[in-house]
């Protein structure tokens, strides 16, 4: 059992997760040496959410059947992984949890070889899964195609909506997530009430996710994303706290924008970090922080209650959202008392 | 009152319906153009003539329009450029700058001289009888009627037409390109290359767009500025934006030192994308049918040849004319489709190459970057794989046509790609499909229905070739500006990504065993390319043998056996040659090939044929069933790489 684990309060999952983490390591190798192209997916900072939400809704339901289940979450975390090799060579990082991003250290072309590889791997572990279950699967791979695209397409897009980044949120980085929820539900037999808590659980948790990345971009110190800060900024993705601070009408949201449009064209450092500052001064964070916390107490409100069979599962899934929690919120500068007014409704994330 | 039956009514008289009318007319049918205006009458253009425009007015048998020869296309995009020379073109190699004042006059009156006659009127609407097109109410000046008409080919522009149309119209709006332009004289030589210059700007804001400078006389050109209607541009003065070009351009180029505007800023629209669907007794043409380059905005080719398309279409197939007609125009515009035509997401994208894709519209650098530019200039499509025998063919095209319609529902874009992408030689399309094609008809299994799951698999085999030629060759990064840019590399990416989900939801449908078999040797195949490029790893035999793999599995295909039986000795063979080929990217030597003809002999007759067809089309160079007398002289140069290959 590793120390990545150790936040899973129930041991079943764990000792599943060892499984999972020896078949994602067999399919880096293939039996032999973990090629230099594959050492990401072994790295120990790697955190595994994805695989450990199949492994815990499963635990909702009655099945004990554990080989599909194993296979799929070793899948699941493929697929992501194979996201990572293709995201890092479009976004020419250099880095990924602190290492050298795959395409950094063997060139684009092999970056994207190995990723396409691992996408084809991932049919292979989820082949013998029930067909309604690969047929979710398939769709959410062009869903993952059709979030990176529009996220490409709006880059530096100042008329951009919050409605359409939150459908980029949904189908970029909610879709692993939800399809997570799905196939652990399916295979562990989860009754349909409780299993469309934990899909719903996984969508609100996937936004939140993301929302907390976006807030830390805005935000974090360097060191700890492991990629230049601002970049969402420099890049032209205007994130849902950067999208609410150009809607004011304040001296910072004008400057901003301004700010924004050159940014797009001629990055600079000084430009992006005053271009964080304006983003908080014109409330960007404050309200990306509440929403953040009213996403992460939709998600806990998802969790299926109580049942003598599922109270580990249950006490895991909550640690998740708390671990999102701290990370992302501690670490940010206190709201202000001020109770904003958040027309919050319409951004809920319910988009269709 | 009606008229006599006519043959073909064609509304609207520019060169989409002039070339309708004269072709049909030349078929010996009766012909009846209308058009709203008297002719000549002016037309707000760029006026400029593709080789393959001329070459389509040349059919019509005009010849020696006046206007400025052109050599070719200067494409600048900040410090880059990219130089299209009409003398790689077709037929007749150079372009034409030429009013279209006197272009469309000189093609209408062609029409009429060999017999199509004409009358100035307004088509109100189209007439029904049930589901079919059977006319048109015309006003004239002399009253309104019915002209009734077997088909009815209509050809107004851009103008979409709805109360034309009715039933008929599209119910989203189209998408626009606006362009203005006007005339100026120029001190000096005006050139003999068109001019186009990107990007454009509008108040620090990038416009989908360019400006051109189209040379029309020694000393005058025609300048303007076309832009893609997004939300971006929708506050535009399309006059703000000519008068700055001008400006621009004088800063920088000598002609326009002393410049003379010789005319008014003039403007119009194009629709550049699917607009209208053929319907039975209705062919839309030209700019109506949405046929302009999404790109370039240029309409005129594609106009004449759609027209003469569907003049075609309308003689071979009276009953049928418009499956034909639509057949015809996805064979010689691939890049046209009717498929559920998502309009505004057609155009962002070319959109957002022409604002962001810098690289793209100056470079051919790599499988994408090259396809684009076949796309952009409209070359004429020339796949690759021609000379399969028809049933073979057939099983080809099934597969293209397939990849075609999936890439198009992600991106309209990545559909047009997809199809140029297929026809390069170097990713060598339709191996697999091929191989599969060839053991049906040798094994007399040509006339059995091709089933669902074997062409889905089919067209998942070719995928996952396209996956790998798109990553092997994904070009490197252009000028980085430190933040994401649409560029080649980028775009290779997507498209990849995008191909490989397609893959990997057709193999999701097919039966487990069959599916996890295709996904190990598609990882193997893409793994092995990844570790012969990587200098620390060295490629496992199972990876160095997934081609092969491939390959069989085509053939299993082939003969509809269950994937467990084993095949013959010198199926496995050839599948490893071909593997080989494909893996390591070489051609065979003359001793591949005589081992090869030797191992064909070993074939029952009908399937050596029909193997030895389509090794003689993928290797281009002709392969022949082999003798047994080759066999003592084939033992000696065999490969023996073959034989490593087979050892498990």
């Amino acid at each position: 059992m590793t120390a990545r684990h150790a936040w899973i309060g129930d041991i079943v999952v764990r000792r599943q997760l060892s499984a999972v983490e020896q078949l994602i390591t067999h399919a880096a190798g293939l039996g032999g040496d973990c090629p230099p192209f594959h050492e990401q997916l072994l790295a120990p900072e790697s955190k595994r959410l994805r695989p450990a939400l199949v492994l815990l809704a499963a635990r909702f339901g009655s099945s004990s059947a554990e080989s599909p289940l194993l296979a799929a979450a070793a899948g699941i975390e493929l697929l992501h992984e194979a996201t990572l090799y293709h995201d890092d060579i479009v976004d020419e990082a250099e880095q990924r949890r602190s290492r050298r991003s795959v395409q950094k250290a063997c060139g684009p072309v092999t970056a994207a070889l190995a990723g396409g590889e691992l996408l084809f791997a991932t049919a292979e572990l989820f082949a013998e899964l029930p067909a309604a279950v690969r047929h979710k699967i398939g769709r959410a791979g062009d869903r993952l195609c059709h979030g990176q695209l529009r996220e490409l397409e709006m880059l530096g897009d100042l008329s951009c909506t919050m409605r359409q980044r939150l459908r980029v949120m949904r189908d970029k980085t909610a879709t692993l997530f939800t399809l997570s929820a799905h196939i652990g539900t399916a295979l562990g037999q989860v009754e349909p009430v409780a299993a469309a808590q934990l899909v719903r659980f996984g969508k609100r948790f996937g936004l939140s996710f993301q929302l907390a990345d976006d807030l830390l971009d805005l935000s974090g110190p360097s060191r700890q994303l492991g990629r230049p800060p601002g970049s969402d900024l420099r890049d032209g993705v205007y994130t849902l706290p950067i999208l609410h601070a150009l809607r004011r009408s304040s001296p910072a949201a004008r400057q901003l924008r301004a700010d924004l449009a050159h940014l797009h064209q001629a990055p600079q450092a000084s430009l992006i970090a005053r271009a964080r500052t304006l983003v908080r001064q014109a409330g960007g964070l404050e309200w990306g922080h509440a929403l953040l916390t009213r996403w992460l107490d939709m998600a806990r409100a998802e969790i299926p209650p109580e049942t003598t069979i599922n109270a580990g599962a249950r006490a895991s899934l909550l640690q998740l959202v708390d671990r999102l929690r701290t990370t992302a919120l501690d670490r940010l500068p206190h709201p202000t008392a001020r109770a904003t007014s958040l027309r919050l409704a319409a951004h809920d994330g319910s988009v269709a | 009152m009606t008229d006599p039956s006519l043959d073909v009514l064609v509304i609207g008289a520019g060169p989409a319906g002039s070339a309708a009318a004269y072709h049909a007319r030349r078929a010996g049918l009766r012909v009846h153009i209308v058009d709203a205006k008297p002719f000549p009458r002016a037309k707000t253009c760029g006026d400029a003539l593709t080789p393959r425009a001329l070459a389509a007015i040349a059919r019509m048998d005009v010849h020696d329009l006046p206007g400025h020869r052109v050599r070719g296309v200067v494409v600048r995009h900040e410090a880059a450029m990219h130089y299209e020379d009409f003398g790689m073109h077709q037929w007749p190699r150079y372009g034409l700058v030429v009013s279209r004042t006197r272009m469309d006059v000189a093609l209408l009156r062609r029409a009429c001289e060999v017999g199509a006659s004409f009358e100035v009127g307004y088509a109100q609407k189209l007439c029904l009888n049930g589901d079919r097109i059977i006319g048109a109410l015309i006003d004239t000046e002399n009253g309104t009627r019915q002209v009734r008409a077997r088909h009815v080919v209509v050809a107004t522009g851009s103008g979409l037409a709805r109360r034309l149309l009715g039933p008929a119209a599209a119910s989203t709006p189209a998408v626009w390109g606006i362009a203005g332009r006007t005339y100026v004289s120029v001190q000096g030589d005006a050139g003999d290359d068109l001019e186009t210059y990107l990007p454009l700007m509008s108040d620090n804001r990038l416009l989908s767009g360019y400006g051109w400078v189209f040379p029309n006389g020694p000393h005058s050109v025609n300048i303007g500025v076309g832009v893609f209607r997004t939300r971006a541009a929708t506050a535009l003065s399309l006059r703000t934006l000519v008068e700055r070009f001008i400006r621009e351009r004088a800063s920088v180029d000598r002609r326009f030192a002393d410049v003379t505007v010789s005319a008014p800023i003039e403007s119009s629209a194009i629709a550049v994308g699917p607009v209208i669907a053929p319907r039975p007794g209705f062919l839309p043409a030209g700019d109506l049918a949405g046929l302009a380059n999404p790109f370039t905005g240029e309409g005129i080719a594609a106009a004449l040849e759609s027209g003469e398309l569907a003049a075609q279409a309308i003689v071979a197939a009276p009953d049928d004319a418009t499956d034909h007609y639509r057949a015809a125009l996805s064979d010689r515009l691939p890049r046209h489709f009717r498929l559920r035509p998502a309009l505004s997401a057609m155009h962002e994208r070319p959109a957002l190459l022409l604002r962001r894709g810098a690289d793209l519209v100056t470079s051919d650098e790599g499988t994408v970057a090259c396809s684009l530019q076949q796309l952009m200039w409209d070359h004429e499509p020339r796949p690759c794989d021609r000379g399969y025998a028809p049933e073979i063919d057939r099983i080809v095209a099934l597969a293209r046509a397939d990849i075609i319609a999936a890439s198009y529902r992600m991106r309209p874009l990545f559909g047009q790609l997809a199809s140029y992408l297929m026809m390069l030689p170097a990713v060598g399309f339709g191996w697999y499909a091929a191989f599969a094609g060839a053991v049906r008809a040798g094994t007399g299994r040509s006339g059995e229905p091709l089933d669902h799951d074997t062409r889905s698999l089919l067209a998942a085999l070719e995928l996952i070739n396209l996956v790998s030629a798109l990553h092997r060759d994904l070009p490197v990064r252009e000028r980085s500006r430190g933040s994401r840019v649409w560029g080649r590399q980028t775009l290779s990416l997507m498209i990849a990504d995008t191909l490989t989900a397609d893959a990997l939801k057709r193999l999701y449908k097919l039966e487990p065993a069959v599916a996890a078999r295709v996904a190990a040797a598609a990882r193997g195949a893409l793994r092995h390319q990844a570790a012969t490029r990587s200098s620390a790893a060295s490629s496992a035999p199972q990876d160095a043998r997934a081609e092969t793999d491939l390959f069989l599995l085509a053939a299993h295909v082939g003969t509809g056996l269950p994937f467990a039986e084993a095949l013959p000795n010198f199926v496995h063979t050839i599948a490893a040659r071909l593997g080989v080929m494909r893996r390591d990217g070489v051609v065979a030597n003359a001793s591949d090939l005589t081992a090869l003809q030797e191992t064909l002999s070993q074939a029952p007759d009908t399937l050596g044929q029909a193997l030895a067809g389509v090794l003689s089309v993928i290797m281009q160079t002709p392969v022949a069933v082999g003798t047994h007398a080759d066999a003592a002289a084939a033992m000696a140069a065999e490969s023996s790489s073959i034989h490593r290959d087979m050892r498990r």
